[in-house]
């Protein structure tokens, strides 16, 4: 890797240890490799949205132009969100495409990232099946991101009556991941969700 | 060529005391080192408004990033991208000469398409003209043509004559064959006489392939190259036909007319009795079961292949080398083949059409 992006990324990795959201446990850097190309970062879901107590892996992969091109960011941990795919977990965030500056940090993105899960931009979506529940079903895209947080991220509001379901398209022969996402872009709706699968 | 020195950015920065005294440990917001940090003595900028750690940037960092947002474009002007400061950008005067250059060089980039567009239309026009020439003489007969051309206004050849083609070409573009199926086919089960002419028509579709509205149908698109070519040269056929057949007629003009109308209405007949066999030929298609007489009776290229590979050290025989004697039995069924599409034009694996 060049010498400027691994140096560059050493400086960072050092702020972001020493920075005051780290001693909140808001958010953590980890280097996967020697020579500072790959990096596992989590961010905890802001408070007072569904994310709140859910922690969320990202993969961080900085490129060799670093810092003159942004970091590729993805979520490693499934998350029901309208600028992120619930599939793949790519983001769509400006400051991780055209907009990136080179005085941004992996902590500004890191914070960035968590500021865009506390407010969604479902008129730029990522993932078109949450943005339109976003819009058109508020309080289902919110039980739905709670429910996938306790599922995935560890969070704390898991709704029994979404685990029954589940189960029960478990119970026909669909696995976990599989029922949940049927279940949740159809709103909960298990014969259309059933249909999805099968149909 | 003199260096103009005041133009030169890294002599302005580079003589300014003041902003050295007044940050102690500046860093750069491009690559974060900061002054402890630096063995070698690297230049510093303070290029826009920003204050802080985005302040202070690295000369050789700063020119890194202002390539990265030009993208080669060395005109675009870049903006800080915290505080949307424009960038000061300047080149040393390299000299009268290099300016002109400059000058001339975007000039010549900023109108070469426009040329180029011209010299094309004009070449397209030409040949429209040249076109109508050959046309008109070729209906009118040369003397005649000619003597008819000398005589016409200006401004009635310069438009009149490139429009030939043009005409030509939009008149092709009008499908009357495919309205005269449809009638024929709405109104052939009708009218009793038609019914005995015309037996192929009355064909109704089945009533289970009806149903599968979103299925493309056959409808053959227009082809862009065939239209051209055919409205091209109906001029060419027209005059052929008509000395060919209405040799009686004494005026040129109208032997190319009846020429050209019997080839066009010849041809449309021909081309709606064929669309309609082949709509009926797709109608009656059908997919056979996968049974060994089936496979033998109708096989596919790749089958073919597949059985005469049989030897370990046989390599496969492929269409084109089907001469070579090693491969006998490809040729044999391969000749069967052929002997089956003298039946059917669309004769392939499984799909076989009924026999009409």
């Amino acid at each position: 890797m060049a010498n400027i992006a691994s140096q560059r990324i050493k400086r960072e990795f050092k702020e972001v240890i020493r920075s005051e959201e780290v001693a909140r446990c808001s958010i953590r850097v980890e280097l996967l490799d020697d020579n500072y190309s790959e990096l596992k970062g989590e961010i905890a879901g802001p408070p007072d949205t569904p994310y709140e107590g859910g922690k969320f892996q990202l993969e961080i992969k900085v490129p060799e132009t670093y810092p003159f091109n942004p970091p590729k960011v993805k979520f490693l941990t499934k998350v029901w969100h309208p600028n992120i795919s619930s599939v793949t977990g790519a983001i769509c965030l400006d400051i991780l495409k055209d907009q990136w500056a080179a005085a941004m940090t992996l902590r500004t993105v890191l914070l960035s990232l968590q500021a865009l899960m506390a407010s969604p931009e479902p008129d730029d979506p990522q993932d078109a099946v949450v943005a339109r529940q976003y819009k058109e079903f508020p309080e289902i895209f919110v039980s739905t991101a709670e429910h996938w947080t306790s599922t995935y991220a560890g969070g704390p509001r898991k709704k029994e009556e979404y685990s029954k379901m589940i189960e029960k398209l478990m119970g026909i022969g669909c696995d976990m991941d599989q029922a949940l996402v049927a279940l949740s872009s159809c709103n909960w709706d298990m014969n259309k969700a059933i249909e999805q699968i099968f149909g | 060529m003199d260096v103009n020195s005041a133009h030169d950015s890294t002599a302005d920065t580079s003589a300014e005391p003041l902003y050295k005294t007044d940050d102690p440990r500046r860093s750069c917001w491009v690559c974060f080192a900061t002054d402890d940090d630096d063995n070698t003595d690297p230049c510093w900028v303070q290029p826009c408004n920003c204050r802080g750690t985005t302040k202070w940037v690295h000369q050789s960092c700063l020119q890194r990033w202002v390539d990265e947002k030009q993208k080669g474009n060395a005109l675009t002007k870049v903006a800080c991208p915290q505080c949307n400061t424009e960038y000061i950008i300047v080149f040393p005067n390299m000299g009268q000469l290099v300016m002109f250059l400059d000058t001339v060089d975007t000039i010549m980039l900023k109108m070469s398409p426009f040329l180029a567009a011209g010299v094309l239309a004009g070449a397209v026009y030409w040949t429209a003209i040249t076109y109508g020439a050959i046309t008109i003489m070729q209906v009118v007969g040369h003397e005649e043509g000619l003597q008819v051309m000398s005589q016409a206004h200006t401004l009635v050849l310069i438009v009149g004559l490139p429009a030939i083609p043009v005409m030509l070409i939009f008149g092709k573009m009008i499908r009357w064959e495919e309205t005269a199926l449809l009638i024929l086919r709405k109104y052939t089960p009708k009218i009793p006489i038609l019914k005995y002419f015309l037996p192929s028509f009355i064909y109704q579709e089945e009533p289970e392939q009806q149903n599968y509205a979103g299925v493309p149908s056959l409808v053959d698109t227009i082809c862009a190259t065939r239209v051209f070519c055919s409205a091209l040269l109906l001029p060419t056929i027209a005059t052929f036909i008509g000395r060919l057949f209405y040799e009686s007629v004494p005026s040129k003009v109208q032997r190319t007319l009846l020429g050209g109308i019997t080839f066009i209405l010849v041809k449309g007949i021909l081309r709606i009795y064929h669309k309609q066999q082949k709509y009926v030929q797709k109608c009656h298609r059908r997919i056979l079961d996968y049974t060994p007489e089936n496979i033998k009776r109708h096989p596919h290229p790749l089958n073919a292949t597949r059985y005469t590979a049989s030897g370990p050290g046989n390599p496969a025989p492929s269409p084109s080398n089907s001469l070579s004697p090693n491969s006998s039995i490809s040729q044999g069924l391969y000749g069967s083949q052929s002997s089956l599409s003298t039946e059917s034009s669309t004769s392939s694996h499984v799909v076989v059409p009924a026999s009409l």
